[in-house]
């Protein structure tokens, strides 16, 4: 028995850590962003569904299931490492040259055909794993074990790699330690339940070979190959794995690049870059004492900083490796800087220092930051942020950020991108210069009388405080502020009236950001952002009411997966939405984050456990309360988010995980219950009684592919779609709308008799 | 049923995308395009020669066939009239720290991985926004801003090329100085014909390999060579910029190659650009050109005899200006694309009285050979 449950534990247990494994060096051969994200998860839970469903009718028909479950972990723990090198290898694959963006339709593919075995087969494994449980216990029950033990299992995962294997081992490591693990399991299983020879022998077989890989230096050999691969075309001195991705070092001529998931993060000594950087804006201020920076001060900027008269710098880098790995490869002026006593280096996520900061008010703050192509950057160039930041500055301060642009000429996307900042940002600072460029950099300031855009003048400033550049002088100035493009830019966003301004709960920026970063590729992406902005909320509410509705006229047996489909699709967004809550209110800091996740899925095995009990004794109509509950949920949700705002921060760090552990316990009592309820019919009122006859397996299958359709539908419309486009609030209403529609409908069917 | 809903859908889409386009677009006739059986014609204009079939367009995206005829979709319909220093051209050897105005259009018909402009070139005259500008009234502007030259670059002239034509006539009729910055693509005799109007030429040579030209930009390395003499026979001051891009075509002895054609073809009197390239469009991946290799590739060409070679994008880089070939003595001070000091006298080093290239005089009609 207890082989049995380490068995499904470790079903969950994999598919998190693989996929958390996985996704990250995806995002290291693309491109990291809301789509690219957004799609990776989704075609995972979508193959998840397609292996849970379509094989799952198999799982009845199967004789041996138990070898057939060991089979299947058998090439789990094959398929893993070779999952592994293939997406190490798809850039030479693809044949894309070094150094080059792959597209979003090559992405894609490549994200959808390397996911598919491992996933397929990880769905099916859900279905077998419940048909097997099903001989020691009720079916229903069975089903909703195997459920509990999955979502367990998944929690241990994410638990143990953020706390145990990105310190310790390396990626190709840590899936050799998942590999031995579903071996060992294997052959556990084999050994009890059915000593089928040849699988017995194979799953020894290979366990010796991976304890083997494991403890002789040929993985690491591996590792350094696959890498090598991927970096083909580049010299690569060093690469590191933190919490928070994969870092690497490369260098060119007498030039180091640091690349942050493959994205290059600087190049260092760039001194131009550096300079630019830095004393455009500090130029602006007449005395500046007080600096904060966020983000990649370490390849340049803070030894410029260090040149003025400063009293206190501070520097925000949340990820400590991005220092550590710079600082062995920086000049030793940076690396001097970093030693000063006047700076101060906090691993610290910026709102939350923001949120957190007592100390003296800042002249200067540089952000320094990618573009907002993500929900998560985006909360830097939010009403909200520019608010809390002119809070901390004085009254002479000044903020600089910088976002993609053009000066020659800007097309629809860059004017919406650039605009929704630009218009955000001065309904905060009502005095912002703009620097047109490849970057447009926006300085905005409170007060207007030092603000200088005259080169002569800035140039005569920097001689005053003695300080000295090699590239940025009055000259240098002169080129860099031509009245032309300032003049052309400006009159463009001035009068571009027509963006939304950028808002904490209502992030439309980021939409605008992927827009403009879609317009690199093909043309129909493209579009389809351009006709999707413009999409009335109403009619998305009127299709999808008709949609959600139709299996009432068509037909009524699917309106209990339609339930649990909208059931999953609300808790995937309960956690997108409370996740991003949490970043906004209080800040990001990993683990934190990881226990917002971590509690709804321990409230999938509470709930799942606490059904699993009554089981015998619920009416399917409770199915149609848990759901009206879940609608009520969504329909409050914004009324907490939005007095969450005005609360201290111990209490938001309290209720989010509460939040999501209320939602993880609906969907987990619901999902044993619409099991039972297909699988033996439960008498919806007194006296009565629907009995359809279906096996585990195939019950088992339909069910858990619903509930992964809807959170792979979920995580895709939350976060591309409904948030930017209409905000948090009015996503949570859609969703708690839908969940009342699918109950409404489900409630239907079960008056009529016709819900089975 | 179903088929033929959507059938109708793409009809109906497709319509009144071809009216919004008819009615936007002016109709000018395109010059070099050879009529074809069936309606399809050649157009005779770049390397590519598309055949194109009646409501087709060419590889450029701006060049279609109605009826049998060829039009160009971009005449009068600049996406950016610019006033920039010529420096950023870059022309070195004319007249240096005058404005210049620059007109540029839709599209390309080069599809390089890096483009810097890519904003404009990688997309078709439809997803622009652009008002209708006659050649008069672009020349209007440049007298109006005080322009002394007008340049069609930023993206490939090429393809807009009777715009550029009917411009730099009267241009050239009303005393300013005409320039265009290409990629090398026209055919001789459009080529031929345009350079009697023209002033100068600033050319990309993007690198000296088949492979990177294929790759990378989707195009042809010998009819950019071909340009290049052409533009030298007939006598039009050319400077050639080679944008030096980490691990693509920063190999030195392909630059030593290349500088070795220049001077056996061209003589050595050509300006050459070395720039920095730094991560753009979809190679932003890459790091930016160190500035060593800039320095060794100026060498380079120094040492095979090239006379004025600059190094471009490193602001205040001492290749920044131009130096006497004879006495060394610095002539032009530059810092990035500002002029700080000027010591030429009409053309002359004012300490050895050595003759620099280029066009140096304000006056009309000066001619620069």
């Amino acid at each position: 028995m207890t082989t049995l449950i380490f068995a499904i534990i470790l079903v969950g247990f994999t598919s998190v850590l693989t996929q958390t494994l996985l996704i990250r060096e995806l995002v290291t051969v693309f491109y990291g962003n809301e789509l690219t994200i957004g799609v990776m998860l989704a075609a995972w839970l979508a193959w998840g569904a397609v292996g849970s469903f379509v094989l799952g009718r198999f799982a009845d028909r199967i004789k041996r299931r138990v070898a057939s479950f060991a089979g299947i972990q058998l090439f789990i723990a094959l398929m893993l490492p070779l999952q592994f090198l293939l997406v190490r290898s798809v850039r030479l694959i693809l044949g894309v040259a070094p150094g080059e963006l792959i597209g979003p339709l090559p992405m894609i593919y490549s994200c959808v055909l390397i996911l598919a075995p491992f996933c397929v087969l990880s769905g099916f494994q859900f279905a077998l794993g419940a048909k097997i449980y099903a001989t020691v216990r009720k079916g229903s029950q069975a089903i909703g074990r195997v459920y509990a033990l999955d979502s367990a299992g998944d929690m241990l995962g994410g638990a143990l790699f953020a706390w145990f294997f990105v310190h310790y081992f390396r990626a190709l490591e840590s899936l050799c330690i998942v590999s031995i693990l579903n071996l060992v399991s294997a052959v556990s299983l084999l050994l009890i339940y059915d000593r089928k020879k040849v699988l017995l022998g194979a799953c020894s077989l290979f366990l010796l070979f991976y304890f083997w890989l494991n403890f002789s230096s040929n993985l690491n050999k591996i590792e350094e190959l696959t890498i090598k691969r991927e970096w083909k075309g580049f010299n690569l001195l060093e690469t590191r794995s933190s919490l928070y991705g994969n870092l690497a070092i490369t260098k060119y001529g007498n030039l180091y690049s640091l690349y942050e998931n493959g994205v290059l993060a600087f190049t260092t000594p760039v001194r131009i870059v550096a300079e630019d950087l830095v004393h455009i804006p500090m130029l602006q201020v007449k005395n500046p004492k007080r600096v904060l920076i966020i983000g990649g001060a370490v390849g340049g900027a803070l030894s410029e900083i260090l040149k003025y008269q400063v009293e206190e710098v501070y520097y925000l880098e949340l990820d400590p490796a991005i220092i550590e790995l710079a600082k062995k490869y920086i000049p030793k002026k940076d690396k001097e800087a970093l030693k000063d006593t006047r700076v101060k280096i906090l691993h610290m996520d910026g709102r939350l220092f923001v949120n957190c900061y007592q100390g003296k008010k800042f002249d200067v703050v540089i952000l320094n930051l990618s573009d907002p192509y993500t929900a998560h950057l985006n909360r830097f160039y939010t009403l909200q942020f520019f608010k809390e930041l002119s809070k901390i500055m004085t009254e002479e301060g000044v903020v600089s950020l910088a976002i993609s642009s053009k000066e020659t000429y800007l097309t629809e996307e860059m004017r919406d991108f650039n605009g929704s900042i630009y218009h955000t940002l001065k309904s905060v600072f009502p005095h912002i210069m703009l620097i047109p460029g490849d970057e447009l950099t926006l300085i905005a300031a409170n007060k207007a009388q030092y603000l200088s855009d005259d080169p002569v003048v800035l140039g005569d400033r920097l001689k005053e405080r003695s300080i000295s550049t090699s590239y940025v002088n009055s000259f240098y100035l002169e080129g860099r502020l031509l009245p032309w493009p300032i003049k052309y830019v400006s009159g463009i966003l001035e009068n571009h009236k027509e963006v939304k301004l950028n808002n904490d709960f209502h992030p439309i920026t980021y939409y605008y950001g992927i827009g403009h970063w879609s317009t690199y590729f093909q043309p129909f992406l493209r579009k389809a952002f351009g006709y999707l902005s413009k999409l009335k909320l109403s009619w998305l509410i009127l299709g999808l009411s008709i949609l959600w509705l139709s299996p009432l006229l068509w037909r009524r047996r699917l309106t209990l997966p339609l339930s649990t489909f909208t059931l999953g699709l609300g808790g995937m967004v309960c956690v997108v939405v409370s996740i991003l809550g949490f970043q906004i209110l209080y800040g990001y800091v990993y683990h934190r984050i990881g226990i917002i996740t971590a509690s709804f899925m321990l409230g999938i095995v509470v709930g799942t456990s606490w059904m699993n009990r009554k089981l015998e004794r619920m009416r399917s109509l409770v199915f149609c309360i848990l759901q009206i509950v879940a609608g009520i949920y969504f329909l409050c949700f914004p009324l907490i988010l939005d007095s969450l705002s005005r609360v201290n921060l111990l209490i938001i760090q309290i209720l989010f995980p509460l939040l999501t552990f209320l939602m993880g316990f609906l969907v987990g009592g619901a999902f044993p219950l619409a099991n039972r309820i297909y699988l033996t019919g439960i008498e919806p009122f007194i006296g009565e009684r629907v009995v359809p006859s279906r096996s585990v397996g195939r019950v088992a299958g339909i069910f858990y592919a619903a509930d992964l359709l809807g959170g792979s539908l979920g995580a895709l419309m939350a976060s591309l779609l409904l948030i930017p486009l209409y905000g948090i609030f009015k996503t949570c209403w859609v969703v708690g709308w839908l969940n009342l529609l699918a109950m409404m409908s489900l409630f239907v069917a079960i008056k009529r008799r016709t819900y089975a | 049923m179903r088929s033929k809903l959507f059938f109708a859908l793409v009809l109906l889409f497709w319509s009144a995308k071809s009216v919004t386009l008819h009615s936007k677009n002016s109709k000018r006739e395109a010059m070099y395009y050879q009529k074809l059986d069936n309606g399809w014609v050649q157009c005779r204009l770049c390397f590519r020669k598309c055949t194109i079939p009646e409501g087709g367009r060419g590889f450029c995206r701006v060049r279609e066939n109605r009826s049998g005829k060829l039009y160009s979709l971009v005449y009068g319909q600049p996406a950016t009239l610019q006033i920039d220093p010529i420096e950023l051209e870059p022309m070195h050897h004319m007249v240096p720290g005058h404005r210049n105005l620059c007109v540029a259009t839709a599209s390309c018909n080069f599809r390089c991985k890096h483009c810097h402009n890519w904003h404009i070139t990688q997309r078709g005259p439809e997803e622009i926004s652009s008002v209708w500008v006659s050649p008069e009234e672009v020349i209007e502007r440049a007298i109006k801003e005080g322009c002394l030259s007008i340049s069609h670059s930023i993206n490939e002239p090429t393809i807009f090329y009777e715009y550029m034509y009917d411009i730099a006539k009267l241009a050239k009729k009303r005393g300013l100085k005409t320039l265009f910055h290409t990629n090398g693509s026209l055919n001789p005799e459009p080529l031929r014909e345009l350079l009697k109007y023209m002033d100068g030429v600033t050319v990309d040579l993007k690198a000296f390999t088949t492979e990177f030209y294929q790759a990378i930009s989707q195009a042809e390395l010998d009819p950019v060579l071909r340009t290049l003499k052409i533009i030298k026979e007939e006598g039009v001051h050319l400077e050639i910029v080679y944008l030096v891009i980490p691990t693509l075509n920063d190999d030195l002895e392909e630059i030593r190659e290349a500088c070795g054609w220049i001077k056996n073809n061209l003589g050595k009197d050509v300006p050459l650009h070395f720039t920095r390239f730094f991560p753009n469009y979809k190679l932003t991946r890459l790091p930016p050109t160190p500035i060593e290799t800039l320095e060794k590739a100026s060498e380079i060409a120094k040492e095979i005899g090239l006379h004025y070679v600059y190094i471009g994008n490193v602001p205040g880089h001492e290749g920044n200006n131009t130096y006497c070939v004879n006495c060394k003595n610095r002539l032009i001070y530059r810092v990035g694309f500002m002029v700080v000091k000027n010591e030429l006298k009409n053309g002359r080093c004012p300490f050895c009285d050595h003759r620099i290239p280029g066009i140096w005089s304000r006056q009309k009609n000066q001619n620069a050979k």
